[in-house]
């Protein structure tokens, strides 16, 4: 099956995952606009076309473009950013950031978007209402509201995920909307991207339950979380997730007899330890031998 | 508007500004024969090169269209699930996706020699096909898109192998190794590496394909004996691999690590390395390869250590 433009990709893939039109183009461009696309009979920019690959879960670079010289300024900017990002370079990318504010075209809520959710990235001086204002003003370039079968592309995942961060309290159903998204991008993305955008859910989604001291639960996303990252070739959090396991066990636990959950505990200690000492994180590994002291009565360093 | 592939662009392009593929080729800095591949769809080419082709030719393109080069999009998520299958010897599995894949490939040679690769490494992982086999099925996928699958006519040339081809070396210098050809393994391995080098090949797992090729490389020196380099060929992937966060080598390389240690102590006669170093090395590997449910890893660590030492590795 040979698929030659972008517009062909989106259908395929709509088709694919049985989604509506209207679920696909929301909040980036009419239905008649996408219809056009797919058609091939429409030109957009770059980030529009990103926007909308990106509710079906998929990436440009997994495609090449063609594009034209202000459009490909504008695509080379924002890979750079992106790349900026990954790698910490923080003044370079409020650098860029600046370049792109003053070259992008007027008045473009996508372009807006992207440029208010890097710079939330990459910026360490704002307040924290300062940053639930800018993320919610970001989100609503794209989605005027929420509904269960809400699509999200990457940029957007990442403007909610910053507001579960933050502890957002203005919803009162995040852990629901967490778990929709979760759902979501379990079906449709794949490989490393699927790998990290889902732990990150699940990370906020420990954190939330908690805080909650909902602490079955934190053991739950916890394992589902080790699964995951089992099936990856990342060594990211690894250590993290069983610390934050070993936490949740004894906290649920103690009060109990817990024998069997004790060797449980402990395995997961070891785990964790193990996997900070191998990563060079000496701050890691003396969290958990405080932990393994103090709960466990245990010289993890024997 | 039609749409096409970005090596018929070219090609028409070039046809119809009466350029060469030899002048084409000149004028851009790299071999004729790369423009033949990627008229016909055999190189992937990265956006700048594609500018700077079409500036030769003098035509800039004032629209967008997005073009899948001779890849089909439906099955690239399928092959990556493939190979890290593969990588963890979950072989149902591999052979589940192998199955997806078959069904949705087209008949494109690129397709066909995917496949005709995963196949032969299946039956042989299954033990329905011996290592001489192998090493025959694997050059057979390289015959469908090099002329020649004899790797000495490559030696000392800049041939530009594709990533797919690479990939398929990596696993012809496997099978040599399985097949104690080990002169033919560390031939092929080095002239990967010396390939990678080149940096012509983009993709994402670059970093990791050249960790494996190195660590295939060490189980060559240890079947030659040469545990010295392989010990230290083992500790320098070991810190490549915990910079870039590379867990599915961690617990292989220090279980390789502890090996090699054990190795020296014999030849040596005496302990170089500490019954303690040669334990924890051990216990890295297991309690490692627990954290990322490594379940094969982990189990040979624990044997082994349970051999050695006569105790379990969990006191």
């Amino acid at each position: 099956m040979r698929l030659n433009t972008i517009g062909e990709v989106l259908k395929f893939y709509r088709k694919k995952y049985r989604f509506k039109q209207s679920d696909v183009c929301r909040g980036i461009c009419s239905m008649s606009t996408l219809s056009r696309i797919e058609k091939g009979n429409r030109e957009v920019d770059s980030l529009t076309l990103e926007a909308l690959l990106g509710r079906v879960g998929k990436e440009v670079l997994q495609f090449e473009m063609i594009l034209n010289d202000y459009d490909y300024y504008l695509w080379t900017l924002r890979r750079q950013i992106r790349k900026g990002l990954k790698l910490g370079k923080r003044e370079e990318v409020i650098r860029l950031l600046e370049e792109y504010r003053e070259n992008m075209p007027e008045d473009d809520d996508m372009h807006i978007q992207f440029l208010i959710c890097c710079n939330l990235q990459a910026c360490d001086s704002m307040g924290k209402d300062e940053k639930i204002r800018e993320a919610l003003q970001a989100l609503q370039c794209t989605c005027p509201e929420f509904s269960e079968t809400s699509l999200y592309n990457e940029t957007e995942i990442e403007l909610i995920l910053f507001l579960a961060h933050e502890r957002y309290k203005g919803w009162e159903d995040m852990e629901e909307r967490l778990h929709n998204i979760r759902k979501l991008v379990y079906e449709i993305y794949s490989g490393r991207r699927r790998e990290r955008i889902c732990t990150r859910i699940l990370k906020e989604l420990i954190d939330l339950n908690w805080d909650r001291k909902h602490y079955r639960k934190v053991i739950d996303y916890a394992e589902e979380a080790i699964e995951f990252i089992s099936q990856s070739r990342s060594m990211e959090y690894i250590a993290e997730l069983h610390f934050i396991k070993a936490k949740a066990i004894a906290e649920y636990y103690s009060g109990q007899k817990w024998n069997t959950e004790v060797v449980l505990c402990r395995n997961e200690c070891l785990m964790a330890y193990y996997t900070f000492d191998i990563m060079n994180n000496d701050e890691g590994k003396a969290r958990v031998e405080e932990f393994c002291e103090e709960k466990l009565k245990w010289q993890i360093t024997k | 508007m039609a749409n096409y592939k970005v090596g018929d662009i070219i090609r028409l392009t070039r046809k119809f500004a009466e350029v060469s593929q030899e002048e084409l080729a000149f004028q851009a800095g790299i071999a004729t024969e790369t423009i033949s591949r990627i008229e016909s769809g055999k190189h992937r080419i990265t956006a700048s090169t594609y500018r700077k082709i079409m500036e030769i030719l003098n035509l800039f393109s004032e629209q967008n269209y997005a073009i899948c080069s001779g890849r089909d999009v439906g099955i690239i998520e399928e092959k990556k699930l493939l190979e890290e299958a593969e990588s963890k010897y979950e072989f149902e599995k591999a052979r589940y996706y192998l199955n997806e894949l078959r069904e949705n490939a087209g008949e494109s040679v690129i397709d066909r020699q995917y496949i005709l690769r995963a196949e032969c490494l299946l039956q042989y992982y299954n033990r329905q096909i011996d290592a001489a086999a192998l090493v025959r099925g694997l050059k057979k996928a390289l015959n469908l898109t090099l002329s020649s699958c004899d790797y000495e006519n490559y030696r000392d040339k800049k041939y530009p192998f594709s990533a797919q081809e690479l990939l398929i070396l990596m696993n012809l210098s496997g099978a040599y190794n399985a097949l104690d050809e080990l002169d033919k393994s560390e031939d092929i391995s080095n002239l990967i590496l010396r390939h990678l080098e080149e940096g012509y090949v983009d993709s994402e797992d670059i970093d990791n394909f050249r960790m494996v090729v190195k660590r295939n490389l060490t189980v060559t020196y240890e079947k030659m004996g040469r545990y010295e380099e392989a010990l230290r060929l083992l500790q320098e992937i070991l810190q490549e691999a915990i910079a870039l966060s590379y867990g599915l080598l961690v617990p292989i390389l220090l279980y390789d690590i502890s090996w090699n240690m054990r190795k020296l102590n014999d030849i040596c006669g005496y302990e170089r390395f500490s019954a303690e170093e040669i334990k924890l090395k051990k216990k890295q590997a297991y309690y490692i390869a627990a954290a990322r449910g490594d379940e094969y890893i982990k189990k040979l660590a624990a044997d082994s250590y349970k051999k050695i030492y006569g105790e379990e590795i969990e006191t």
